[in-house]
């Protein structure tokens, strides 16, 4: 089964909780996703974690901020699919209850900025519980990459339907 | 490390609850493995969770102006968006 998430997809100020702790900063499980105003409202948001994290090392840092894209934008047949498991640990029925957004790596100078289109994060956008979505197949075989140029971007792929498949 | 030699339908047991069984080999070297484990357990190849974690952990640096970034990557939207409706209308 397979539904459009249709746009404009809505972003409001809200709590962000990862069901585990997002990859790379131990201990950031709780963020805040706050929209950012601009030419296209909505387009982007920032997701700031609100936890003491640390990293590998063992070494504390500052909590991570997040520059994340609402992906349809840019790539309106932008499709995820998500595993039976993957959804309901997120209390995820339908794919109503599903939002993605990608995260932004900001680089100097920003035309090699990418965004993180094979790992997005899901949300689901009635209780926040959120969780990145780690395909167990290779970017070539998903069609989309961890670092796919944002600025340069056209549609990375044929036209087809966006939305989230669970 | 711990290195143990098993067969295709032979499996290992981690803890109480992760079964390993091995599902088959190909003339190629190519393993096939079946897992089984609790659901709060992460499994994942592990190149891809590395490069994503090496993802995360750039995106997450301290910012530049992300609010000057994201209005400079929404107008150059806006901009592509309106050449794509110039292209048709002209066609």
């Amino acid at each position: 089964m397979q539904t459009t998430v249709n746009l404009p997809v809505t972003l409001s100020c809200m709590e962000i909780n990862f069901r585990r702790e997002m990859l790379g900063w131990i201990g950031a499980t709780h963020f805040l996703l706050e929209p950012i105003d601009g030419d296209i409202p909505g387009m982007f948001a920032e997701l700031r974690c609100t936890d003491d994290v640390r990293l590998r090392s063992g070494v504390t840092v500052p909590s991570p901020r997040f520059l994340m894209l609402t992906p349809w934008y840019l790539w309106p047949e932008y499709q995820v699919v998500l595993d039976d498991e993957f959804a309901d640990a997120l209390d995820i029925r339908v794919e109503d209850d599903a939002t993605l957004l990608n995260i932004v790596t900001q680089r100097v100078p920003l035309e090699r900025s990418t965004v993180n289109l094979f790992s997005p994060i899901v949300v689901n956008r009635h209780n926040g519980l959120a969780d990145q979505l780690v395909p167990a197949t290779s970017e070539s075989e998903v069609g989309w990459r961890v670092r796919t140029p944002l600025l340069s971007s056209g549609p990375a792929r044929g036209a087809g339907e966006g939305g989230i498949a669970c | 490390m711990l290195t143990l030699t098993r067969e295709v339908g032979e499996k290992i047991i981690i803890g109480d609850d992760v079964v390993v069984t091995v599902i088959s080999v190909s003339e190629n070297g190519r393993v096939r493995l079946g897992i089984e484990a609790p659901r709060q357990i992460r499994i994942d190849r592990a190149e891809v969770l590395e490069r994503i974690r090496k993802e995360n952990l750039e995106a997450g640096e301290p910012p530049s102006d992300r609010h000057a970034f994201a209005a400079y990557a929404a107008r150059q939207a806006n901009e592509r968006s309106q050449s794509r409706k110039e292209v048709v209308v002209g066609s």
